[in-house]
């Protein structure tokens, strides 16, 4: 284990001179059900460089939306720390931490979760009325976005009346209302067909690799490795190796999630 | 190095109330139907509230209005009562204690009949009109001390007062000693309270004798009034009792009555004059024809022709019957006996309506809520409440993943708080609107079935405008205060609860 921590960083990331984004130091999360004690997060230590594609992939239960949760500031680790740009999580409060999910991470889920009320452009702006924008600010910024999402035509829609990867297109519009540095995605694409997650996938890498946005993206999906810098695999809440995707593209039939190339 | 790059976190600011209002209002025609469990407790509560509060509108102006109306058919009997009868000092005591309520009457006619008596009053008794309003205060707290002693049951008004009654008994408190004992053995009952406060009763007690000396000086007075007037009016009789003479009076004769009534001091306008007259001759007509109803060989002819012998109040309502003329001999008309009939038809109803109302109210004039409405609508409040708070905490579970997100998309707990209470205001409105509406009607159909037409004429519009209000704010505010819990749940709600895939 000690090894594949040993290379985590992308040659290109040091190369560009790019900064550490998120540092995980030991993160254990154990949960109490009755007098047993899971533990989901059994010690992570983990980088992520500003501006790289990561995938995290493990088997079902094995930590990743607990991982998620803990860096995306939506649940706080039992033990270990977790910097987003030197900052320690743990140090924030309520409305801070209110404030960087607002306008830091931008969060993509795997049932979209859109407001079924409101129009594609509502669900878009959301996040901009909360961080204080102006109406009109918000209706130009959100058109921009859902230009960028290929969903210009269809902004006065509800998300009854769209598709799975529509709907799922303007989730990651609504994701990135507040230009976020981060945009944290759990199996965005499981809900959809082959097609259709290759369509996020690709939207996902125009928007880091265009955008300069840092996406860390769980999934199951082996095909979204192809786009991705980085692969994670978390095993039984530990790391249990670390693979630069390029490395790995043309085994990619043999993985089987043992680990006799590295 | 982390340090140079620190990224900027600020507090999240709260959304403004008015954006969290257009928010909750975007979707408020999606949530009102959802959330239909809530709303149908909300319109219950308020169907309950605004029906008991309608019904009682009614039976405060259908009763008023029939007491005017009883009032107003008994004209007559009230002014041969007031120049021809001596009251005693308790009869004075009532009637000027009716007065003093009737000057404060909400209702203006009754107000302005109550300022004449007041005046009359005060000319026969040769006070002024300042020592006269403190003759009727004072008779207003004697009444209503003299009826409290008279509703204490016997053992506590003998561990009060002894044996004493009455008079006496407020006799026997203008001591100062005796009435702090009395005070501190009432304050021990716990659950006895003086019908005022304990200072008003102790300026009460302590003029007490200066009152009844007024009120002997005005009955007094009273009394040579009537005295004055009985040989004039008599004379006027010329032979006949009064109210006979009254019942045949013409109107030449009528400003005879009216003057002379004037000159002994009784102010009465013509109108009221001729309907006393009209009265009296009604009561005699009508007295005739009960007296020949009841002679035998009418009832004999009566039971050969109907068939049987009813009563005469059952008889009189079917005078205009055709073949009632030859029963009586001819001697009223087909026309005469369809008015006859006609009058005591609506007389009986008046008198069963005031039955009914009397019923209704127990005998009380209807003012507000009586405590055991307040305390049914408190009980059925809190229940709705719970119910409301149930309902809410249902539909908030049902949306936690929609909670959830809008916290990760930067929503802070207490803007969570306010839309769920701002939504619970919008339920509580469609419910009280809901509610009102059909506690209206609900009321409108029983007030109809109860009293008939005469709900339509003492139609309390503005009261019910009122209560409607009132019902409408109530289904509001029920609904926040039944939100607030909920509400504090849902802003309470972990972000991680987003990811959750169900
Ligand atoms: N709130 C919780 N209470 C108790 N146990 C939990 C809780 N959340 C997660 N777990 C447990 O933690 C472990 C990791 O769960 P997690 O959801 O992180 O897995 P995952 O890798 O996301 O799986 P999947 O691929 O199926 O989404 C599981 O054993 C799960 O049962
Ligand atoms: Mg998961």
């Amino acid at each position: 284990m000690s090894e594949t921590q040993t290379a985590p960083i992308t040659p290109e990331a040091y190369a560009s001179g790019r900064e550490v984004l998120l540092r995980a130091i030991g993160v254990q999360k154990h949960y109490q059900r009755g007098s047993e004690t899971i533990r989901a997060l059994k010690g992570i230590d983990l980088e992520i460089i500003e501006g790289e594609y990561l995938c995290i992939m493990g088997p079902s239960g094995s930590g990743k939306s607990t991982f998620f949760n803990m860096i995306g500031g939506l649940d706080s680790p039992t033990n270990g720390r977790i910097f987003i740009k030197g900052v320690d999580m743990a140090q924030l409060n309520a409305e801070e931490l209110a404030f960087l999910r607002c306008r830091r991470i931008g969060y993509i889920f795997q049932s979209y979760n859109l407001s079924p009320v409101m129009t594609a452009l509502d669900n878009v702006t959301l996040p901009m009325v909360f961080a204080g924008a102006s109406a009109d600010e918000a209706r130009t910024r959100g058109m921009k976005i859902l230009r960028r999402v290929g969903l210009e035509e269809r902004w006065h829609h509800r998300p009854k009346e769209m598709s799975g990867g529509q709907q799922q297109r303007v989730a990651i519009g609504r994701a990135l209302a507040n230009n976020p540095s981060i945009l944290l995605c759990d199996e965005p694409t499981a809900n959809l067909d082959f097609k259709t997650g290759r369509e996020i996938h690709q939207l996902l890498f125009d928007l880091n690799k265009n955008g300069g946005v840092t996406v860390i993206c769980a999934t199951h999906d082996w095909d979204m490795l192809a786009v991705s810098d980085r692969m994670v695999w978390i095993a039984d809440g530990c790391i249990e190796k670390i693979e630069i995707t390029k490395n790995i593209k043309i085994e990619k039939a043999s993985m089987g999630g043992e680990d006799s190339h590295a | 190095m982390e340090h140079e790059n620190l990224i900027q976190i600020r507090p999240q600011k709260n959304l403004p109330p008015r954006l969290t209002f257009m928010l909750v209002l975007r979707g408020i025609r999606y949530r009102l139907l959802r959330s239909s469990m809530t709303l149908a407790v909300i319109t219950l509560a308020v169907v309950f509230f605004m029906s008991m509060l309608a019904g009682n509108a009614f039976l405060a102006t259908v009763g008023n209005g029939v007491r005017k109306e009883i009032a107003r058919e008994r004209t007559a009997a009230r002014l041969l009562t007031l120049v021809t009868a001596k009251p005693t000092s308790l009869g004075h005591t009532a009637s000027l204690a009716l007065l003093h309520h009737a000057l404060a009457s909400r209702d203006a006619a009754e107000r302005a009949q109550a300022q004449a008596e007041l005046a009359l009053y005060v000319g026969a008794s040769g006070m002024d009109a300042i020592e006269f309003r403190g003759l009727v205060d004072g008779a207003q707290r004697e009444k209503l001390l003299l009826d409290f002693f008279a509703e204490l049951d016997f053992a506590r008004r003998k561990a009060l007062l002894g044996r004493v009654e009455g008079r006496d008994a407020l006799l026997l408190l203008t001591d100062e000693a005796v009435r702090g004992k009395f005070l501190h053995a009432l304050a021990g009952m716990g659950t006895v309270r003086l019908p005022m406060h304990r200072d008003e009763f102790a300026a009460f007690e302590a003029g007490y004798a200066a009152y009844l000396e007024r009120q002997a000086r005005f009955m007094n007075a009273w009394n040579q009034t009537i005295d004055r007037a009985a040989p004039i009016l008599a004379g006027l009789a010329g032979g006949a009792s009064i109210d006979e003479a009254l019942s045949v009076a013409d109107p030449g004769a009528q400003a005879r009555w009216k003057s002379a009534l004037e000159a002994c001091g009784f102010a009465v306008s013509a109108a009221e004059l001729a309907r006393v007259c009209d009265q009296l001759a009604w009561a005699k007509e009508r007295e005739a024809v009960q007296r020949a109803l009841s002679q035998p060989d009418k009832r004999k002819k009566w039971r050969q022709i109907f068939f049987e012998d009813p009563p005469n109040l059952q008889k009189m309502a079917m005078l205009g019957h055709p073949r009632v003329g030859p029963i009586l001999g001819g001697r009223y008309s087909q026309a005469q006996r369809e008015r006859i009939a006609a009058r005591f038809r609506a007389e009986t109803r008046l008198g069963e309506l005031e039955k009914k109302v009397d019923e209704r109210s127990g005998g009380e004039r209807v003012e507000g809520l009586s405590s055991r409405q307040v305390f049914l609508i408190v009980i059925s409040f809190l229940v709705c409440m719970v119910g409301i708070a149930n309902a809410m905490l249902i539909a908030i579970t049902e949306r936690y993943k929609e909670i959830a997100t809008m916290k990760c998309l930067g929503a802070t707990d207490s803007f969570i708080l306010n839309m769920f209470t701002m939504e619970a205001a919008f339920q509580g409105a469609a419910g009280g609107l809901l509610g009102t509406l059909l506690g209206f009607l609900v009321e409108l159909a029983r007030g109809s079935l109860s009293w008939g037409s005469t709900l339509y004429r003492y139609f309390p519009a503005a009261d019910l405008g009122q209560v409607a209000l009132l019902s409408f704010a109530v289904g509001i505010g029920i609904a926040v205060v039944a939100a607030i819990y909920p509400s504090w749940a849902a802003s309470r709600m972990l972000p991680m609860e987003a990811m959750r895939v169900d």
